[in-house]
């Protein structure tokens, strides 16, 4: 899951960091508001965690700019301010949920992958192509009654097939998904991944085009 | 057996004392005619001071009755405006202070009373609204140093970790810890001294001495960002004062300077002596907007509302200026340009 941090203190910035790729998340920074948003606009995120009080463009005033330029990504915002006004405003600006600080790290990664389940998956917990189930809450495949094992990096890739399920994903989709701009990878680590990826739930489901990319069909 | 209401006692003292009254003086007119019956004629004499007696009879308790009216009236007048107090101080409470008493449109002893008594009322409201605002800022302020002391123990905990990444988070706590710790310091530091108690700790000081003191603690950091202090006029002036004070009054208006200073640039200081004691401070930071300036002596006001925490502080050091500035019966002058730089005034 590729999510974007919009924080302004450096000390909850770097916490949020860690915590997240620990878990195996794809994060990325920003620590203003005009860089946040900059980063909201360009690239695609699973979720966005917002800061209320940032320099130069607040919370809210990037909530309306990225809700008016049509930019759905579900966004959670953290903010010491914990009024009922407070939240409602927040709410009613575009935010999908809202964590008044000081809260608890757990919390907010379950927040989090709320909003993606919800975001990708109409939100039931499951999604299925063919026999191939995946549980996002639990993070399990199950093919034929049998859990397959994955790691993290094939796990989000599926996830990330079967969210664009019947379209054309290229590797530099993968690519932008999986690793953060801050990792160098090459390619040769993508197909790498891939190929462990088919491998272990069978070639037929993930179909190849030399020079286009991959795609999963129902 | 005591009556409870004001009005009846005053009224049963006033109807007891004037009785007593009218019988002496029906009394003693009576006694002065049976007094001078001897040198008239004695009947007609005895038929006036009958008839005499018999007026007085009626007329005594009509007056007497009419009297009692208009006293009732004025206790009325009196009472009223306390009975209305009664009402509204019973209904204030610190969670509502909307109520305040109508003024009566006589201009007397009764309306000054209601004036002051709803004066109170809104000095009341207003120090709680400022104790409720300034609750509101401790608990804002102390969220965010929380939020990273709970998390990094949180994810610290995790999991198992190398020694040195429990270093590393142990310091990210301490760092917070410590910046909890000023902050309470510094409102302490607001509440210790009142008008009230100032005085006690006053004695006689050497203001140039006390300058020089904090300039000296801020060597490292004006070097680290090259920035000079021109000394203009710098006067020995001896003041009773409280040190601590005025001591810092001069380390946050350099701190101030510093801070919001970008590198390589100066700061003129001027302390002298005309009519009053003059402290003149000099920047060519970074500069407050001309709408922002009333506001910088608020606690926890910052300009950047994101509290950039890249210049630490808490909006703090203003207020502790103002607060002290204040407690000399000094005053204090702000002038600022954005992007040119700031000159802060303090006459003591």
């Amino acid at each position: 899951m590729k999510i974007l941090i919009i924080e302004d203190d450096e000390n909850i910035r770097s916490l949020l960091h860690r915590g997240f790729i620990e878990y195996g998340f794809n994060v990325e920074l920003a620590e203003d508001g005009e860089d946040g948003e900059y980063m909201a606009t360009i690239n695609q995120y699973d979720v966005i965690v917002l800061d209320w009080m940032l320099p130069q463009k607040n919370g809210i005033d990037i909530l309306k700019n990225l809700r008016s330029n049509s930019i759905k990504t579900p966004i959670i915002m953290l903010s010491a301010k914990s009024d009922i006004d407070d939240k409602i405003l927040g709410l009613k600006h575009g935010a999908d949920d809202y964590l008044s600080k000081p809260f608890s790290f757990k919390e907010l990664r379950a927040r989090v992958e709320s909003l993606y389940r919800r975001a990708i998956s109409d939100g039931s917990n499951i999604m299925k192509i063919k026999d191939i189930e995946l549980n996002i809450s639990l993070k399990r495949v199950i093919k034929n009654s049998e859990e397959i094992s994955l790691n993290l990096k094939e796990y989000e890739l599926l996830t990330f097939l079967f969210k664009h399920k019947n379209a054309m994903v290229s590797n530099s989709m993968i690519q932008e998904q999986l690793w953060s701009n801050n990792d160098f990878i090459n390619s040769n680590v993508i197909q790498v991944t891939i190929y462990n990826l088919r491998k272990k739930i069978g070639k037929e489901y993930i179909k190849s085009y030399r020079g286009l990319g991959y795609k999963v069909e129902d | 057996m005591k009556i409870r209401h004001l009005k009846l006692r005053v009224l049963l003292w006033f109807g007891f004392v004037s009785s007593i009254a009218f019988f002496l003086i029906s009394f003693i007119l009576y006694n002065t005619l049976e007094h001078s019956i001897n040198n008239k004629s004695i009947n007609s004499m005895y038929e006036m001071a009958e008839y005499i007696e018999y007026t007085l009879w009626i007329l005594v308790p009509i007056l007497l009755i009419i009297l009692i009216f208009l006293v009732s009236r004025v206790i009325d007048k009196v009472l009223n405006p306390i009975k209305e107090i009664t009402k509204t101080a019973n209904e204030i409470s610190i969670s509502d202070f909307s109520s305040s008493i109508e003024e009566p449109t006589d201009n007397d002893e009764v309306r000054e009373f209601v004036r002051s008594f709803n004066g109170m009322i809104y000095r009341l409201k207003d120090g709680v609204e400022r104790m409720d605002r300034f609750n509101h800022d401790v608990s804002h302020e102390l969220k965010t140093p929380l939020t990273v002391i709970k998390g990094e123990v949180e994810i610290t905990l995790d999991r198992p970790r190398k020694s040195a990444e429990y270093i590393k988070s142990l310091q990210i706590i301490g760092e917070e810890a410590s910046q909890i710790e000023n902050m309470i310091k510094s409102l302490l530091f607001l509440s210790k001294y009142s008008k009230s108690n100032i005085k006690h700790s006053f004695e006689f000081c050497e203001l140039d001495y006390i300058l020089f003191k904090v300039l000296d603690r801020y060597k490292i950091q004006l070097k680290n960002k090259n920035i000079n202090i021109h000394l203009k006029n710098i006067e020995k002036i001896k003041k009773k004062v409280n040190p601590v004070l005025i001591e810092s009054i001069f380390s946050n208006l350099i701190d101030n300077a510093i801070k919001y200073s970008n590198k390589d640039k100066n700061i003129y200081i001027s302390l002298f002596q005309k009519e009053k004691i003059r402290f003149i401070i000099e920047d060519e930071g970074i500069g407050i907007p001309k709408d922002k300036i009333q506001k910088l002596t608020h606690r926890f006001y910052r300009v950047d509302e994101s509290r950039n925490r890249k210049i630490k502080g808490f909006g703090l050091g203003l207020s502790i200026v103002k607060n002290s500035v204040e407690l000399h019966d000094g005053t204090m002058h702000i002038e600022s340009k954005e992007k040119k730089g700031t000159i802060v005034i303090i006459d003591l």
